[in-house]
């Protein structure tokens, strides 16, 4: 997201108008650390940062920044992933990618993937179970009229376990960092 | 370790797994020579275990299992750990090894030297004679031709070389061990002990008795757990017993030891002249060649289906249904425990509260159900027979929590960072009754790389376990409402025959030559000189955990052996 203003600021700054996508594309050539795959394209990479950074903010940690989430999602995608689950990852990939474009002409600010995200996530707890429920169903399963969010929760919250997964598990986070350091004091070890 | 061009042992074993170590480490130390015969590889103590040291972000895709993996281990992966990263290797490619199953069974292997001994779940609970009686007492089955003081010293034995820790109860129906100093219960797990005793007069709740050193004093190239709980990995400082780590050296200390990896035995020999058997027909892994080894005792140990499928596969004119088949039970009475039935709960006390350290155990709840002296207490109406036990934890939970929910941003990782509610969850271990129908059968028609028959399952639990799941879950339920914790929830996510691991029986033992494979000693009735010490000559499942059980009777039989040896019964045993 950084990232993004940061680019956006520098072309305005030129007087040139410019979407998301297109800062996106801008911004995905000029990254030499993401990599490209048989199943992800680049530019679905880069989106796929952009949420992550969202889910899991690189400012959390002085380490995060370490640890290009965005990678290690697309590699577990691509190597974890069945080719039935990549096809659906990736047709909800487009639906969010096509939600969040809508949601950028609307509000030409740099918050559309921010609302995006939230639209999906910032819901009650049983409307989060609900969601759960559909998702453990196939989806021949699931009524024609909810399809597209069926798909787009698969995507979000397939990105968002592997992004806890490769965050969680990292050297930098895990090895190093006590992230439960201000555990309620007096921490009582319990025997 | 090769083999010699003449080679001359007193002594075959089939298979390197918790049975044939033992088998191998007894016959050893009697002065017997001994060739150990594995099917898979050969694995080094401590320096074939290549993930031992390992931490989650060295694993590949951070120890989950990819798709790859799932191509080729389909089947190890129904466990839901077996094709992780850290552990896949001890595991079978199904593709290269495949079986077929009529209804769904999970048959689970590991084909290396220590076999299964590096990836069990280390529980040491003794059977009694509730489990040996339980037969006769209901009907089911045949009446084993044991009773508990007949294998309880031998019990000791094991006990006393494999380290048990574990908490002494005093229960009839659990006999007690010599055990190591317990590991700790953490703070929720003594509230919910005290809880019970509180509630019911007849169920205890106790710290898992495990095959881990506790104690302090030296086991012979062993020392103390360090409660890594890495143990599926292999533990470099063989601080739960394997083979590798414990009854292989013992046996390797003696000079008497000869270990050949890469070796399916694919038949016993037998003389139909001398009523024995005369050695064992070994192919090997990687050539295909065919070798005959001569001796004058064979032990059965390759796991419980494999085993079985030797003895099948061992035709001659005598026994053309299979070795010792004269009761037509071989591959018959299919057995395993079913679980995956019990309760969550969220204890709201001790919030101030971790549980510190890897504990690699979790607690027992002994059974309490179709016991007399639990019916004196409190006289208990179920509609099944026999009984189960279950094992349980309570641990804070971790991040991993988050993947149940949807928050993001920098308050969902400050959150997932600390210790997560407690949790403690009850997990079900129920016996499965001895059945005719349960089976194992040889498909000739399917041969496997070696040409020989692929094994078949045909196995369904039944009534008596489908009843005895409902009474698990409910008094999961009730024990944990009991207990005044928060958030009880039920589950029962179904459980198949192979699942537990626990597979037993297909070549039972019993009194009668009629009706059973085995006699007492765990010989062959009708082969003096073969001995199935490993899970195939379970008469019952009891709902413990067998391998201690078969780790006891294998040391027994491997002394019958010895002297039936010295007395020259097995001479005539000539290839």
């Amino acid at each position: 997201m950084q990232r993004r203003k940061l680019l956006k600021l520098l072309i305005s700054s030129c007087g040139v108008a410019i979407s998301s996508n297109t800062l996106l594309k801008t911004f995905a050539n000029s990254q030499s650390k993401l990599i490209t795959n048989g199943v992800i394209k680049q530019h679905q990479t880069v989106f796929i940062e952009s949420i992550v950074s969202i889910l899991i903010p690189n400012s959390q940690l002085e380490e995060s920044n370490k640890l290009n989430l965005a990678q290690f999602v697309s590699h577990m995608i691509e190597f974890i992933l069945s080719d039935n689950e990549q096809s659906v990852f990736i047709e909800g990939l487009s639906l969010l990618q096509k939600h969040e474009s809508l949601l950028s002409r609307m509000n030409s600010n740099e918050s559309s993937l921010y609302q995006l995200v939230a639209s999906y996530l910032n819901i009650t707890y049983a409307e989060q179970a609900r969601v759960f429920a559909e998702q453990s169903l196939i989806i021949e399963q699931v009524m024609p009229a909810n399809k597209d969010r069926h798909l787009c929760y698969k995507c979000l919250l397939k990105i968002r376990e592997f992004s806890l997964l490769g965050f969680f598990t990292a050297e930098v986070i895990t090895g190093k960092k006590p992230l439960s350091h201000d555990f309620p004091i007096p921490y009582q070890p319990c025997t | 370790m090769t083999i010699k061009s003449t080679p001359t042992f007193d002594a075959i074993v089939i298979g390197s797994g918790i049975s044939g170590g033992w088998a191998a480490k007894e016959l050893c130390e009697q002065g017997l020579k001994v060739l150990v015969l594995e099917r898979g590889r050969m694995v080094r103590h401590g320096l074939d275990y290549p993930t031992a040291h390992l931490d989650s972000w060295q694993l590949p895709f951070r120890n989950s299992p990819n798709q790859h993996d799932l191509t080729q281990q389909p089947k190890q992966a129904r466990t839901g750990f077996a094709i992780n990263q850290d552990i896949k290797h001890w595991f079978v490619n199904d593709i290269d090894h495949p079986y077929e199953e009529k209804n769904r069974f999970d048959w689970i292997r590991g084909y290396h030297l220590g076999g299964r001994s590096l990836t069990w779940g280390r529980q040491c609970l003794r059977l009694s004679d509730l489990d040996f009686s339980a037969n006769i007492n209901d009907g089911h089955a045949i009446d084993w031709p044991v009773r508990y003081k007949d294998i309880a010293p031998w019990y000791d034995k094991v006990e006393q070389f494999i380290g048990v820790t574990g908490e002494k109860l005093g229960l009839a129906h659990l006999p007690d061990g010599i055990f190591q100093p317990p590991m700790p219960l953490n703070c929720i797990e003594k509230d919910f002990k005290s809880k019970l005793a509180q509630h019911y007069g007849n169920r205890y709740l106790t710290i898992g008795r495990v095959a881990h050193l506790t104690n302090d004093k030296n086991i012979l190239g062993r020392t103390n757990c360090t409660y890594r709980n890495r143990c599926m990995r292999g533990c470099p400082s063989g601080s739960y017993f394997s083979s590798n780590s414990s009854t292989l050296p013992a046996a390797q200390r003696t000079g008497n030891l000869t270990i050949r990896p890469h070796s399916i035995v694919s038949k016993i020999i037998y003389d139909n002249h001398a009523k024995l058997a005369t050695g064992v027909e070994v192919i090997d892994a990687n050539s295909h060649e065919k070798q005959f080894i001569p001796a004058k005792i064979i032990f059965c140990c390759a796991s419980t289906v494999a085993t079985t499928a030797i003895l099948l596969q061992s035709k001659s004119l005598r026994f053309p249904d299979g070795l010792g088949n004269d009761s037509k039970q071989l591959g018959h009475n299919l057995m395993d425990h079913h679980f995956r039935v019990g309760a969550t709960a969220e204890p709201a006390t001790f919030d101030d509260k971790y549980d510190k350290g890897k504990r690699p155990v979790g607690f027992h709840i002994p059974r309490f159900r179709n016991i007399e002296q639990c019916k004196a207490n409190a006289p208990e109406e179920v509609d099944f027979v026999r009984g189960y036990g279950f094992q349980g934890y309570a641990t804070r939970s971790d991040w991993r929590r988050g993947f149940k929910e949807m928050s993001f941003g920098h308050n969902m990782v400050k959150s997932l960072a600390k210790p997560g509610p407690w949790k403690i969850a009850l997990i079900g271990f129920g016996e499965c009754l001895p059945r005719h129908e349960n089976k194992l059968t040889l498909n000739y028609d399917k041969l496997d790389q070696w040409g020989l028959p692929t094994v078949s399952f045909d196995c369904k639990f039944g009534d008596n376990e489908a009843k005895m799941r409902k009474d698990m879950k409910n008094q999961a339920i009730e024990m944990l409402k009991k207990a005044g914790y928060s958030n009880v929830t039920p589950y029962d996510k179904g459980s198949s025959p192979g699942q537990a691991i626990h597979e037993m029986g297909t070549a039972r033992m019993g009194k009668d030559p009629k009706t059973s494979i085995v006699n007492k000693h765990n010989q062959i009735h009708s082969v003096a000189n073969v001995y199935v010490t490993d899970g195939a000559f379970m008469t019952s499942s009891g709902y413990q955990n067998p391998s201690l059980t078969y780790m006891a009777f294998t040391a027994r039989a491997a002394h019958h052996a010895v002297k039936q040896l010295k007395q020259g019964l097995f001479n005539n045993a000539k290839a």
